[in-house]
């Protein structure tokens, strides 16, 4: 019998988890929002917020929903022998005010009043002084309740709108009906899998069923291929490249960018999945494997030799319109002129000795303008 | 009366017999359907392993096939083989040879495969490694790769070769035992994540 290889490592390159994890414990004022949006019933919240990390699905709702940003949202990636976590940007939802409440009894022998200051729209002045509640200039950020001495203050929010992620794309082709995803989806929104996608309407976007799908069959709609664990990755040889952009078209994935200034093809070593169709094509083998860390180095000061181009042209350009005026109409008019030139159907050599004509008229003018206003200067000094 | 075989010796053509019998002769050719042992090209063989799956001695007894993998190709051990020539049937590059088989069997045998390899439309970039390295011409390429599952072997070389994680999968046909390994590889992974 052939021995069967799992190749679990393989899969694992593309494993995406997310997870929330409480960052800031000290913010929480257990308005309880986060608990109450939580789908799989992973939060607590008694004084502080209790998150039991084994349950959590990363479906990232809490995280929306937290009006104090007290959790925060990550993404574990195995892509490096080490696992690796970084932090990603969810949208914070806006906080729907349905009611403040302040016991004014107690308001009136609190000395010190913090939640005057705090309160960064007056909202709480109003209520104390003028005994007006005005909902809709409250933001929600429950300052006033984090501040306060004597737990006089309660805001009641709505649960605000959220947003989910789009669901998880079905490879008929790779299904082996396992029914993992059966098992693990906190909504049921895999159940008509394998018959097709996850429902979208049930769907929260928390892709625990692609992680836990041993083929791969499902897999999140933005996934893109990445390469296996190598040390080494493909890299254009600035020296050696013509700057055809053949490697451009070869890419299959579109990891090779021409660089706006300088109009040159770099290879973004996180992107490239190491194919070497760029390299096959390239008709001065210009490209060929390096150790990442040193593409990485290559491409960085690429990209900086790029934004230095940039930045002096475009300071050259405005230094220059500041002296000769805009150019853009000077460059117009000489357009225009030399295009009428060429409707004349002028021999080469001919328009050639035309072209530089009007071009040297048109530097000699910009050179008397600038000295006589040069001379004007001169005389007013 | 002399008995008929001894009145055979006393003419001609029976004395010569006798002669014959009992003087050096020339081999005989083999006759046109003799089948000798396979003869295993180990330059050609690219140690795929399917020979030695296709063997069928020795499944019901309990014993070694005689055809087993070593680490640059199949041994054969002749006193186990019976000279069915499987072996030569499923070779995907023709590395073993059994006297006159080709033309004998018309039709290949396929044996029956623990897995199948299956290219992952979504990630594969159709590059064509797999294609190149592919010691039984199984994979076309055609934006993406496809596997023939007839022709494959299950050698793992297009899997190796693929540059792109999980392009190509080896996916085995005992799911249950991929997916509990792939849950406690992945509660694993998550662990020491954890803990790291």
């Amino acid at each position: 019998m052939v021995e069967v290889h799992f190749h679990l490592d393989d899969r694992l390159t593309n494993v995406r988890v997310n997870l929330a994890r409480v960052e800031r414990p000290e913010e929480c004022v257990a308005c309880g929002l986060c608990a109450e949006v939580c789908p799989v019933g992973a939060i607590e919240v008694e004084d502080r917020v209790r998150l039991d990390e084994g349950r959590c699905v990363g479906c990232s709702l809490c995280v929306q929903a937290c009006p104090r940003r007290v959790l925060r949202y990550y993404e574990l990636t195995f892509e490096d022998s080490e696992p690796r976590t970084r932090p990603v940007q969810v949208p914070r939802a806006e906080p729907e005010v349905r009611s403040i409440r302040v016991d004014l009894d107690v308001c009136e022998e609190c000395e010190g009043k913090p939640c005057l200051e705090a309160c960064p729209e007056d909202v709480m002045r109003r209520v104390i002084e003028e005994h007006v509640i005005d909902l809709d200039a409250c933001r929600g950020c429950l300052e006033c309740v984090k501040v306060c001495p004597h737990g006089a203050v309660s805001i009641e929010l709505d649960v605000p709108e959220l947003e989910t992620r789009d669901p998880p794309t079905l490879n008929r082709e790779l299904c082996v009906e396992c029914d993992r995803c059966h098992e693990v989806c906190p909504t049921g929104a895999t159940e008509n899998v394998p018959a097709g996608s996850p429902d979208p309407d049930a769907c929260i976007g928390c892709y625990v069923c692609v992680a836990h799908c041993p083929t791969e069959a499902l897999k999140r709609p933005d996934h893109r291929p990445r390469p296996r664990r190598t040390e080494r990755v493909y890299f254009i040889d600035p020296e050696l490249c013509i700057g055809c952009r053949i490697c451009y078209e070869a890419c299959p994935v579109g990891a090779v960018e021409i660089e706006e200034e300088t109009r040159m093809p770099v290879i973004t070593p996180s992107e490239c999945v190491r194919c070497g169709l760029c390299a096959e094509a390239c008709p001065t083998s210009a490209i060929d494997t390096v150790p990442t860390d040193r593409a990485e180095r290559e491409v960085r000061r690429a990209l900086v030799g790029n934004a230095f181009l940039r930045t002096l042209q475009e300071l050259l350009r405005s230094r220059a319109e500041r002296e000769f005026g805009s150019l853009e109409e000077r460059e117009r008019r000489l357009r225009r002129r030399l295009e009428r030139k060429l409707e004349r159907r002028l021999k080469r050599e001919a328009l050639r000795r035309e072209v530089r004509e009007e071009v040297e008229e048109a530097l000699r003018e910009l050179v008397l303008r600038v000295g006589l206003e040069h001379g004007e200067d001169l005389d007013r000094g | 009366m002399l008995p008929d075989y001894l009145g055979q010796i006393l003419t001609r053509k029976g004395g010569k017999r006798l002669l014959d019998a009992h003087s050096p002769r020339r081999i005989l050719d083999r006759p046109p359907r003799f089948r000798d042992f396979p003869r295993i090209d180990l330059d050609r063989c690219v140690v795929c392993g399917a020979c030695a799956d296709a063997c069928p001695v020795g499944e019901a007894e309990n014993q070694p096939p005689a055809l087993e993998m070593g680490d640059r190709g199949p041994v054969l051990h002749r006193e186990r083989c019976i000279r069915c020539g499987l072996c030569a049937e499923v070779c995907p590059v023709g590395a073993i040879e059994v006297g006159t088989l080709a033309e004998e069997v018309k039709e290949r045998v396929v044996p029956s495969k623990p897995a199948r390899v299956v290219v992952d439309r979504d990630l594969c970039v159709g590059c064509g490694r797999c294609q190149e390295v592919c010691p039984s011409d199984a994979i076309e390429v055609d934006e993406t790769a496809s596997v023939d599952p007839e022709r494959c072997v299950l050698c793992e070389r297009c899997i190796q070769a693929c540059p792109v994680a999980g392009a190509i999968k080896l996916i085995p046909l005992d799911v249950e035992e991929l997916a509990r390994r792939w849950t406690e590889h992945l509660k694993e992974a998550l662990r020491r994540a954890r803990e790291g």
